[in-house]
């Protein structure tokens, strides 16, 4: 006996998403992207590498960017569904499929904006004073973009699957986004439980990224106009091994995500 | 050459069970299901209900009973010398008088012949139990001794070409493996059946077997296979509900309702708020499973639910579609899903759709986005949604709610189409008596179940379950809509007669 595959299914419901985001306009996400990456790069850009408190906050700034767009992109999408996913199990969904689709359209929405948000940066920022890790500055500042930009949005699937309704999602919404400034690492010392908090966020791993790239522990505080060697920080060290840590971090917290939104999703249908 | 013919024989009541029974001559007959029936071999002596001309059957071999209160049919082998194989497995001896009764699903397969049943004796005699099968049903037999593989599918390459829906392009194939079969399934949509049994891959296949293929049923006789084309068919549908409680069994919301609807039937569910009409559409989606039993062609919902779910719709009272995507993309959509690519061409589902949107007069709406679509236009959606794949129950509620008048009968009108396709549909209505013919003026609802709420436990129970006109006798009312003037309570602008109305119910045994 056949049912319809996981494969056939990808493939109707993102075509359907795409679809329908392109309907509502879905463009709308990539102008919010140029807009706010464009005041984060205007304001935090100039100068960024003469100084680490500019260059930390630059970073901070950007990654906070990041998963804004990031989780605005996709907070709704799903739980605006929920009546439709139940009538849709009925009838054969497969649940992993249609999040997969979602994930898919993401990905590719998230791409987009990380262009976007990438080549306004770049016109701000000037990459070409850090030194490469594995390719060069501005392949791995692009990375780092896209891969926290994509994480958010899964992380906004993810909380768009766990709640009920909109006005839900929008609730939560705050408290995620507060929860990965906080643990960023940036804003106050973490050690104890918070630290250990702080590796499931994606604030920490993007900012881990970032300064790796910029080799942020090498860039000099400067206090009242005076010069003082930076305190090192061992997730900014200039590795590619820290890189890759850090990049494998936001790809598993993003596929944890994504196993999560699946797994919340089966749980509500599971009378259907 | 095929031979195609009309079995003849007496008509079987539309609501009843039949009995195929294919004998030695390889000659279908289909006998209707009355009440308790015994069986046995024509003879001169005192003659049986059911007789079958076979020196292998007793002359009292076996008796079908009706149990009422299931509404389910038993069998009992009269410690036959040659017993009863049901589904491949004798039943045994339970004490002087017969076997142990045996319930009968649609679609089992009773067998009397001897030990082996790889080699059938020549009087062996096969009987079919179904719920489904029509007593004008066209069979067909054909030669197969010169294939040494018999292709079976919808595909016009087939040997044996089906027209049952259910069935893939290219389903199965049975291989000739020296006296045998071996018969392969060809990853079809929705599987084969060998004696009642799935079939995994494949499986040998022996004289007098039976193998079923969505709604058809194919039987080995010798070198002549022996087949039905069936019209798509829902059979019977009985709700079986003891209670269903919330709160963790503290609060009851429905207790005893039992009724059983048939294929074909357009059934009005009345009740007032609180009465449980929901909580009784849940049961039977099985969204909010009940204690009790939701059978549907012999099958129990509850117990196979993965598997049945799909075959009950629900046509919800809001719409569950996206609205940002046309009528077509949504239909196409929900086909891709429903009917894998392998089995369904995209021009069969294409064809699929159109019809459908040509059964509910959506067709030109088809490039529309929902969003543009009227309330009403809408609810056809929703309709057509359903329709798609194959459903056997639609649940409706409220499908009329927010159309004018005009709209409401013209949505029933579909619906009731769609019952009269052999479909059972269910509707919750506040506006019941605009289901009306426009040439007959009768009302289109063949059934109507009344929930009402008790004043001394607080659950929903059945208040009636019947036809129409039997309805308005048993209320005293001329219109269906004043049978809740009489089961509402005061406050709610009601006579207030619950009570009285489910223990009439009740104390005259229905």
């Amino acid at each position: 006996m056949n049912d319809t595959s996981f494969m056939t299914q990808t493939h109707v419901y993102f075509k359907k998403v795409f679809r329908i985001a392109l309907r509502e306009k879905a463009w709308k996400f990539v102008l919010f992207a140029a807009i706010i990456s464009f005041i984060v790069a205007s304001i935090t850009g100039q100068d960024m590498f003469k100084d680490f408190n500019k260059a930390n906050s630059g970073f901070f700034t950007l990654t906070s960017a990041c998963i804004w767009i990031g989780i605005f992109n996709s907070i709704q999408s799903i739980c605006k569904e929920h009546e439709i996913i139940r009538a849709e199990y009925r009838q054969g969904l497969k649940i992993s499929a249609y999040i997969t689709a979602n994930v898919l359209w993401q990905a590719l929405l998230c791409l987009v904006q990380s262009l976007i948000i990438f080549a306004i940066c770049c016109f701000f920022i000037d990459y070409s004073q850090s030194d490469y890790l594995l390719i060069s500055p501005y392949i791995e500042n692009f990375i780092t973009v896209y891969l926290l930009t994509f994480g958010a949005s899964v992380l906004g699937i993810m909380v768009s699957s766990v709640s009920g309704t909109p006005t839900t999602a929008m609730t939560i919404m705050p408290f995620v986004l507060i929860i990965q400034l906080i643990m960023s690492g940036v804003l106050f010392e973490l050690d104890g439980i918070t630290e250990g908090i702080s590796y499931i966020t994606l604030s920490k791993w993007g900012m881990s990224a970032f300064g790796s790239v910029a080799d942020l522990n090498h860039i000099d505080l400067v206090v009242e106009g005076v010069t003082v060697p930076n305190k090192a920080n061992d997730f900014y060290d200039h590795e590619s091994a820290r890189l890759f840590l850090a990049w494998l971090w936001i790809f598993g917290l993003t596929a944890f995500n994504g196993v999560v939104s699946v797994a919340a999703l089966k749980l509500k249908n599971r009378d259907s | 050459m095929d031979e195609e013919k009309t079995v003849g024989f007496a008509p079987a009541s539309s609501s009843g069970a039949t009995l195929l029974i294919i004998d030695k001559n390889c000659r279908p007959t289909v006998v209707p299901l009355r009440g308790n029936m015994t069986l046995g071999r024509r003879h001169s002596g005192p003659l049986c209900d059911i007789l079958v001309d076979s020196g292998i059957v007793g002359r009292r071999h076996g008796e079908f009973l009706y149990e009422s209160t299931q509404n389910a049919y038993y069998y009992v082998d009269n410690n036959s010398l040659n017993g009863t194989f049901i589904n491949g497995y004798k039943l045994e001896k339970y004490n002087e008088r017969g076997s142990k009764a045996y319930r009968l699903n649609d679609g089992d397969i009773l067998r009397i012949d001897r030990k082996m049943l790889n080699q059938p004796h020549p009087e062996a005699v096969i009987m079919i139990f179904c719920l489904t099968l029509r007593y004008d049903e066209r069979w067909k037999l054909t030669d197969v001794g010169r294939y040494a593989n018999i292709t079976i599918g919808r595909g016009s390459n087939n040997v044996i070409k089906l027209t049952d829906m259910a069935a893939s392009r290219n389903h199965a194939v049975l291989r000739r493996n020296g006296p045998s079969w071996l018969l392969f399934d060809n990853g079809s949509a929705n599987g084969v059946s060998l004696n009642g049994r799935e079939i995994n891959g494949n499986a040998q296949v022996f004289d007098h077997d039976v193998i079923k293929i969505g709604n058809t049923t194919i039987i080995m006789f010798g070198t002549t296979l022996v087949y039905n084309n069936p019209r798509e068919s829902t059979g019977n549908l009985s709700v079986q509900i003891r209670k269903k409680t919330v709160d963790f069994g503290r609060k009851t919301l429905l207790r005893d309702i039992n009724f059983s609807v048939e294929s074909g039937d357009f059934v009005l569910i009345l009740g007032g708020s609180g009465a449980g009409k929901t909580t009784l559409v849940k049961a039977i989606l099985g969204d909010g499973k009940a204690d009790g039993m939701i059978i549907l062609n012999g099958h129990d919902l509850y117990a196979n639910f993965k598997s049945m779910k799909s075959q009950i719709g629900l046509v919800p009272q809001f719409l569950t579609l996206r609205v940002n995507d046309t009528v077509k993309n949504t239909l196409m959509d929900i086909a891709d899903i429903k009917l894998d690519r392998k089995n369904y061409s995209k021009q069969e589902k294409l064809q699929r759709i159109d019809e459908i949107m040509n059964k509910v007069g959506i067709k030109s709406l088809e490039n529309h986005l929902i969003a543009q679509l009227s309330g009403g236009q809408k609810k056809k959606v929703s309709v057509a949604y359903q329709l798609v794949g194959f459903q056997k129950v639609f649940i409706c509620d409220e499908p009329d709610s927010g159309l004018d008048a005009a709209s409401r009968t013209q949505q029933m009108e579909i619906l009731k189409e769609i019952a009269q396709n052999e479909k059972i549909v269910m509707v919750i209505s506040h506006e019941p008596d605009d289901a009306v013919d426009a040439d007959t003026g009768r009302s289109l609802f063949t059934k109507v179940v009344v929930l009402a709420k008790s004043s001394r436990d607080g659950a929903g129970h059945l208040a009636f379950y019947g036809g129409v006109d039997d309805a308005k006798r048993y209320f005293g009312v001329d219109k269906l809509q004043d049978i809740m003037k009489e089961i509402n309570p005061p406050f709610e602008g009601g006579k207030g007669r619950a009570d009285y109305y489910i223990e009439k119910y009740y104390s005259q045994g229905r």
